[in-house]
Order: structure tokens, then C-alpha cells, then sequence
């Protein structure tokens, strides 16, 4: 993958990732007041959200695994030798996790 | 070593904030003492020197990767039955199979839910 198109596919995973944890703080905000009224459904949706965003945070890992990839790209550094070393997948490449799960053996998938 | 939440757990991740994403999310299933370490070599000396009950690993990380800590795991009889579970962002066929050929009990594509981390533990322990 180019140098460019690279960027864009980091520049996009950061900005869904933006995105996606603006828009669970904000359903979080809006639960907290039931919450610490005593609503145990808010108080249970609200921790919901909150693992999501922790969830969300991955996105530091994989940009960093293309950010590295990047810099390597950029200082045409050799490839990769290691075959099973290749990174977060590109966009329609790699197993979803029921995939990984049908080849492991697990069965039906999350 | 039967399941418990007390059992002691070792989390491997060359990258901080998936060390403690983890972390929180084992937490939040219930899991009391976590430890983390930075890399293979670490993650080994620690797995010798402590009893564990449970292993999630980074895959692509160095000087050691998560597949060849899993193998010095399994070759060492101390470890060779201690629960391992991949964690990575690698997604090729080959990935999956390798893991299972050297002895993982499970694999996790990055990035997951807490819902798949629950299901795939499960799957390891039995009902959580």
C-alpha cells in the first residue's frame, strides 16, 4: 500500500474513533443523571457505554502498528520477511473474529 | 489449576493502552489480579516465576512475538498447560492456524468487545 493511502486509512480509523467515543460520552452524560437517581437500567447502560469507549481506545494500538508501518514505508526500509507479522488488516483483507473462530474450532461465532 | 477470579493473570502487550484496556475489561468480567508485561522475554521470566491461570498475548511484538512466547510456554512442563489466548491485530488464515498448532486456547482479533473477550474465556473455562 502507498505512503498516501496509508495515511488516509489512519486518518480515517482516527477520525471513526473520534467519532464513535464523542458520540458514547455524550449517551454516557445523558444517563448519568438517571443513574445517580437511582435508575439501575441507566446505571447499567451507563457502564455499558463507558466499556465501549474503553473499547474504542484499541485504536491507539492499531494506528500505532500503521503508523510504524508508515515510517517503515517512508524510510524504504526492507519489507517485512516474516510472513505471519503483517499488522491490522487493510480494509475488506483479513478474518473477522467468526472467521478466526470457525478455523480455531470455536463454532459459531460472537 | 481450577477457575477462580483470583487467579493470577498475565497480560501481554507491547503497546500501554491495550495493557490497560485489557486490564479494565477482565475487571469488569470479574478477574482480581492481573499482571502486564512489555514484551516476550518479561512476559517468560514472570510465567517461570509465578503460577498463572491465564495468558492473553500480543502477537507482534519484539524481540520476542506472542507466537514464540507461546512456544517457550508450552515447551516448558511448568506452563504447558496454562491457558493461552492471542490477542493481535493479525488476521491471516495462517495466524489463526499457527496459533492453534503451537497451543492456544483461543484467538481475539483487535480491535474486540468486552462481549468477546467474555465469549471466547467462556470457551476456555467453561461459564464464567
Amino acid at each position: 500500500m502507498s505512503a498516501e493511502r496509508q495515511i488516509t486509512v489512519i486518518a480515517d480509523e482516527l477520525r471513526t474513533a473520534a467519532d464513535r467515543i464523542m458520540g458514547l460520552t455524550s449517551h454516557a452524560l445523558a444517563l448519568v443523571d438517571g443513574a445517580v437517581g437511582g435508575d439501575a437500567h441507566a446505571a447499567t447502560a451507563l457502564r455499558s457505554e463507558l466499556c465501549a469507549i474503553l473499547e474504542t481506545c484499541a485504536f491507539q494500538d492499531l494506528t500505532g502498528q500503521r503508523l510504524s508501518r508508515l515510517s517503515a514505508t517512508l524510510q524504504g526500509a526492507p519489507r517485512q520477511t516474516d510472513s505471519l507479522l503483517n499488522g491490522p488488516a487493510d480494509a475488506g483483507e483479513g478474518l473477522d473474529q467468526a472467521a478466526a473462530d470457525l478455523i480455531f474450532g470455536n463454532g459459531a461465532g460472537p | 489449576m481450577a477457575f477462580n477470579f483470583g487467579m493470577r493473570v498475565l497480560v501481554v502487550d507491547d503497546y500501554k493502552t491495550m495493557v490497560r484496556i485489557i486490564r479494565s475489561l477482565l475487571q469488569q468480567l470479574g478477574f482480581q489480579n492481573i499482571d502486564d508485561a512489555c514484551d516476550g522475554p518479561t512476559a517468560l521470566a514472570m510465567i517461570r516465576a509465578h503460577d498463572y491461570g491465564l495468558i492473553l498475548s500480543d502477537w507482534n511484538m519484539s524481540p520476542m512475538t506472542g507466537l514464540e512466547l507461546l512456544t517457550h510456554v508450552r515447551a516448558d512442563a511448568a506452563s504447558a498447560n496454562v491457558p493461552f489466548v492471542m490477542v493481535t491485530a493479525e488476521a491471516k488464515t495462517e495466524n489463526v492456524v499457527m496459533a492453534r498448532k503451537a497451543g492456544a486456547n483461543n484467538y481475539i482479533i483487535k480491535p474486540f468487545t468486552l462481549a468477546v473477550l467474555k465469549q471466547k474465556l467462556t470457551t476456555v473455562f467453561g461459564e464464567l
